[in-house]
């Protein structure tokens, strides 16, 4: 019920600012629109279907995308303001709570602003399977959803791994910068990679390829051994990011008590 | 000698930030590896852009992100304060131009970020295409040094023009969001303007944009313009520069009646 009160009063408090709510949407979209129009004006000038047909770049931006949108709604805005809490010496507050440790970290606040944007990632992903006619199952639809969700996951556990620094060092700004751009490589398709290390690198040290390609690849075909892999991954993942706030949370000093 | 005074000390007062200007220059610079390891991709499935060649276009995308990170025209902070927090009559008591001051506190800045990003351009050129070939010529050193000093007039114009916004607006945040997603496709630093259709193109080369990405990029990535074609671009330069004068000495003469000072 507390969260539940928590967030309801959030929400109120937010529809004060209605024209920053349309403001964020309407960039958003425009965001979205810059990524299509760059990959549209590329395929216009040269023919990359027989490698990567275009339905799938469009997909692909369509999932990336809405990972990011449900990685903000759960997550950025409780991830984002770990280090500051470390920081300043405020991290206790969430401590001291008699509730589950992880999720009053790092699920607790929703960022309701990008409720919206979800609904305009739906949107795009209808138009897509619309505009280019793309057939699925159930299976592979059921197989995308679950992939969406281990790849937010993944870049959770990523995200909350870098702001754990924040007990060691005092400002985590510049590598979390570093960290979401090499996100932002996440629309381009894994097939433009050929060196072996880059693809390896880009799966399991950095996981750019989990965040949009694994997905992409789920909905073109249903293989249990990927949709396997990738969840091992996010397991892997997260029992790292889980780990590492164990062991650090005895560098914190507290500055309230 | 007030302005190379202020040159020096502005370049040395930044030497400070050399670690924060790469690192986040290198954060401008990730994104950029997936376009070019696309055109890589592109090349070497036996594809490719009409009228460019693989290395032309990885210098040109390198070279158009560097220079829009140079030349993008922001509302610069320091204008922006002068006149939201009325400090701006502090500088105008001084016998200086209040222009020209902050041109070289803004361009020494720039030219600290140039120099510590130079090391990770190179080595970004060298993954991507070894040791360029490109036909050096000593005029054209000439050429590149008038069109940068223009250049970087123009985008300062530019730049002076929206933080003098702040004298209408008072939060003009809302200017640079818009900025953000508008300028890269004006630039250039997106893609290169003949990946546009015809008319699209025509359009984005005559704005005075073009100047701060797609011109120094085509310029330097390849030897594809004629001597009559860099009279025209010089040619539309001067336009733009007296356009540009003329409407900011309306501006500020406007605003300044306007302005109420503190202190």
């Amino acid at each position: 019920m507390y969260y539940y009160y928590k967030n309801y009063l959030e929400l109120k408090a937010m529809m004060m600012y209605k024209s920053n709510f349309i403001l964020t949407m309407f960039f958003d979209f425009i965001g979205m629109l810059i990524s299509i129009l760059f990959y549209k004006l590329i395929y216009q000038n040269v023919d990359l279907s027989e490698f990567i047909p275009i339905w799938q770049v469009m997909m692909l931006i369509a999932i990336v995308k809405s990972v990011n949108d449900l990685y903000a709604l759960f997550f950025s805005s409780n991830i984002s303001s770990i280090p500051d809490r470390i920081c300043y010496g405020s991290l206790d507050n969430i401590l001291i709570k008699p509730i589950n440790l992880y999720f009053n970290l790092i699920v607790s606040t929703l960022n309701l602003k990008v409720i919206f944007n979800l609904i305009t990632d739906l949107v795009l992903f209808i138009v897509i399977i619309k505009t280019y006619s793309i057939s699925f199952t159930y299976v592979t639809l059921t197989n995308l959803l679950i992939l969406i969700a281990l790849a937010v996951l993944v870049k959770a556990s990523c995200m909350l791994m870098i702001a754990i620094g924040a007990f060691h060092f005092i400002k985590v700004g510049a590598f979390t910068s570093l960290f979401s751009s090499f996100f932002d490589l996440s629309i381009y398709p894994a097939v433009i990679y050929k060196n072996y290390y880059i693809i390896w690198f880009l799966t399991y040290i950095i996981p750019v390829l989990i965040i949009g390609n694994a997905p992409l690849k789920g909905f073109i075909e249903f293989d249990l051994r990927s949709t396997l892999g990738v969840f091992l991954l996010t397991i892997c993942f997260a029992s790292v990011s889980a780990l590492l706030l164990i062991k650090n949370i005895k560098y914190y000093k507290s500055a309230s008590s | 000698m007030y302005y190379i005074g202020l040159l020096k000390q502005t370049l040395n007062e930044s030497k400070a930030y050399r670690l924060n200007f790469l690192l986040s220059f290198i954060v401008e610079l990730i994104p950029l590896l997936g376009t070019l390891f696309l055109v890589k991709f592109i090349y070497s499935s036996g594809s490719s852009f009409q009228g460019w060649d693989y290395q032309s276009l990885i210098l040109y995308f390198i070279i158009a992100r560097v220079s829009g990170d140079i030349f993008t025209p922001v509302s610069w902070w320091d204008i922006t304060n002068d006149i939201k927090y009325g400090s701006l009559n502090y500088h105008l008591l001084k016998p200086y131009s209040y222009f020209f001051h902050n041109y070289f506190v803004i361009f020494s800045t720039k030219i600290m970020y140039l120099l510590t990003s130079i090391v990770v351009v190179l080595l970004t050129m060298y993954l991507f295409i070894g040791i360029p070939e490109i036909e050096f010529y000593w005029s054209n050193l000439f050429i590149y040094l008038a069109y940068f000093i223009l250049a970087s007039i123009i985008s300062y114009q530019m730049t002076f023009l929206l933080s003098i916004s702040a004298f209408k607006f008072v939060e003009i945040e809302f200017i640079d969001s818009i900025m953000t997603f508008a300028l890269p496709i004006l630039t250039g630093v997106f893609l290169p303007f003949d990946i546009y259709p015809n008319w699209v193109k025509s359009i984005l080369e005559w704005l005075p944009t073009s100047f701060i990405a797609y011109y120094p990029a085509k310029l330097l990535s390849s030897n594809l313009f004629s001597p009559n074609e860099i009279l025209v671009i010089f040619g539309k330069m001067f336009i733009w520069m007296i356009i540009f004068t003329i409407v900011i000495k309306i501006m500020w003469k406007k605003s300044l009646k306007a302005y109420e000072g503190i202190g």
